[in-house]
């Protein structure tokens, strides 16, 4: 483990934005792990669909889970404070940047912040009815009325 | 990110009124769409269904089906699932009425679609009357199974379990039998985590043949014996006096809590329950020997280690070397912990949380100062126990603990109430 905290790695952006991190950052994208392991991160390892702004959360992100790891899986004091720094950590983007993030934590595969930005989504759908998240995500309905009302009907259970 | 504001979504970090300026959510790839699906009970997943048709079918492949039919009649959410289309299904959960009718299919459609991830929730509860069908017994797809308030006490005679693929078995407020259990368990040979809440009593719970069973969670009615050679975590909730631990020889970590709702139990010397109280944690603690990691939730457990001191009962030596206490701080913990502590050479991470007296059990003090003798009290005398906030009351109790248990533990008798305090 000395050598994942001493070793270096550069990620650079795809609009020419550098951050040199720790190996164990890094490898908490799944996608640079395997970069790392075939022995291809001699140099900077550029990240084609990733943005500097999004890279930066991204590895500020990762930090946080490397340094406040839960011990092990019984450690639920370290969850929840995680969780609790999760949440703030959230708070801070519109839903622009979320998505941003969602396709570059699902890109480089860092499960937990796919999972993190893909339920920040799904608490504004919830409890909405299809007209609300329409306006709130600026989803165009291109049904005609008959067409909605027949799905409505379909499942007419879930839109009571 | 200051171009965020060109982009002309308007940022509200109050979450609800986010309106964004361009429709992002619909050019998602369907697996992130069903992603974020996923986080949602079906209901509200079906409702994206008439949000466009981009939307049209992306509920029905989502991998993840959630039900609650406890307002919903369950006829129509089984008709849901006819447009229902993903071949593989990665988490399903269910909550109905076990008296409903038509239990059987929902299960049968979840292992038509190979579920990993299923979790049956009953709760008209007192009417267990819901016997699974056969083909529930025999799946090779599922990894993890939860199910709450069911019955599995009969399992057909002719039918054996397996569940060959089974690593995750929750079962909380359950009806079970000896039989059916042994037929369970050497029905999953790939368990690794085992939780029983509430559930009926088993007289034995043997995990043996289960190699790779690491984890052990039991509340309230357990086996009274636990031969669990493999596991490496145990937690024991609402603990009783008849249990026993046989054989934990791998362990590293455990939690244990004892509840005690009848605290007139300890008011008598002479009660019995409290003697096989001492003598089961004494003994588990004999079994605990090679721990590295031990929490005691409640105050329960250290008053009565605290009996044990006052009895003259012989401690274990252990090799712990992380203690978690989580207890409130009354007089009568007070000599449990220092035993504790004096019994563990190795420790070297104490750490001790106050609880509020609302969570936290604890017997009444006034019934165990029946077993002070005429000279003797909880706590020294020079140890003063603030009453007022939580970190003073933790920084005095610690560091009186620390100062006590030094290096050698001749400080340490101090701490003992057998001494007359001075």
């Amino acid at each position: 483990m000395a050598s994942s905290s001493t070793n270096k790695f550069v990620l650079k952006s795809n609009d020419d934005v550098s951050f040199e991190v720790t190996e164990a950052v890094a490898r908490e994208f799944q996608v640079i792990a395997h970069i790392i392991d075939d022995d291809c991160a001699k140099k900077a390892i550029p990240l084609s669909n990733v943005t500097g702004e999004i890279l930066s959360k991204m590895i500020e992100y990762g930090k946080k889970h490397i340094e406040e790891a839960p011990v092990d899986e019984e450690d639920e004091e370290g969850k929840k404070k995680l969780q609790i720094w999760d949440e703030e950590f959230m708070k801070q983007f519109n839903m622009e940047i979320v998505f941003q993030l969602i396709l570059a934590s699902n890109y480089l595969n860092n499960k937990g912040l796919l999972d993190l930005t893909c339920c920040t989504v799904a608490d504004h759908i919830k409890d909405m009815t299809p007209d609300e998240v329409r306006t709130l995500f600026n989803v165009k309905n291109d049904y005609t009325t008959e067409e909605e009302e027949e799905i409505r009907k379909e499942n007419s259970w879930a839109f009571e | 990110m200051a171009e965020d504001n060109s982009t002309a979504a308007v940022i509200n970090p109050s979450h609800r009124e986010i309106k964004l300026s361009k429709d992002i959510i619909s050019s998602m790839p369907d697996e992130i769409l069903h992603h974020i699906l996923s986080f949602l009970p079906t209901e509200f997943s079906l409702r994206t269904s008439a949000l466009s048709k981009r939307w049209r079918y992306v509920w029905s492949e989502t991998p993840y089906l959630s039900f609650d039919c406890y307002e919903t009649d369950p006829i129509s959410v089984n008709q849901t699932l006819y447009y229902y289309s993903a071949d593989k299904i990665k988490s399903y959960h269910l909550s109905i009425s076990c008296m409903a009718d038509n239990i059987d299919s929902f299960i049968e459609f979840a292992m038509s679609r190979d579920t990993e991830k299923l979790s049956l929730e009953f709760y008209d509860a007192l009417n267990l009357n819901y016997d699974f069908p056969k083909f529930f017994y025999n799946d090779s797809s599922l990894k993890q199974l939860l199910v709450q308030w069911g019955n599995l006490i009969k399992i057909p005679k002719r039918i054996p379990v397996s569940w060959s693929s089974l690593i995750t078995l929750s079962l909380s407020f359950c009806k079970l039998s000896a039989d059916s259990f042994v037929k369970i368990l050497s029905g999953s040979p790939l368990l690794e985590s085992l939780t029983l809440h509430y559930c009926s009593r088993l007289d034995r719970l043997d995990l043996k043949e289960l190699r790779k069973c690491k984890r052990l969670d039991i509340k309230y009615s357990g086996p009274m014996q636990i031969v669990a050679p493999h596991i490496r975590f145990l937690r024991l909730q609402h603990a009783e006096s008849q249990w026993r631990l046989v054989d934990v020889s791998s362990l590293t970590e455990a939690k244990l809590e004892i509840y005690s709702c009848d605290s007139s139990l300890f008011n008598n010397p002479e009660n019995f329950e409290v003697d096989l109280f001492q003598v089961m944690i004494i003994k588990m603690l004999e079994k605990l020997q090679n721990l590295k990691k031990l929490t005691f939730t409640g105050s329960v457990i250290l008053q009565i280690l605290s009996l044990a001191v006052l009895c003259g009962v012989p401690f274990p030596a252990l090799k712990v070397e992380a203690l978690l206490l989580e207890t409130m701080i009354v007089p009568s913990v007070i000599p449990g912990i220092a035993k504790l502590l004096q019994s563990s050479p190795r420790l070297k991470k104490l750490k001790l949380r106050v609880m509020d007296p609302a969570d936290c059990n604890t017997i009444p003090e006034m019934n165990l100062n029946s077993y002070l003798g005429p000279d003797q009290c909880w706590k020294p005398k020079h140890l003063v126990i603030p009453t007022s906030t939580e970190p003073k009351l933790v920084t005095a109790v610690m560091k009186f603990l620390l100062e006590n248990t030094g290096d050698e533990g001749s400080t340490v008798e101090r701490l003992l109430p057998e001494c007359n305090w001075p």
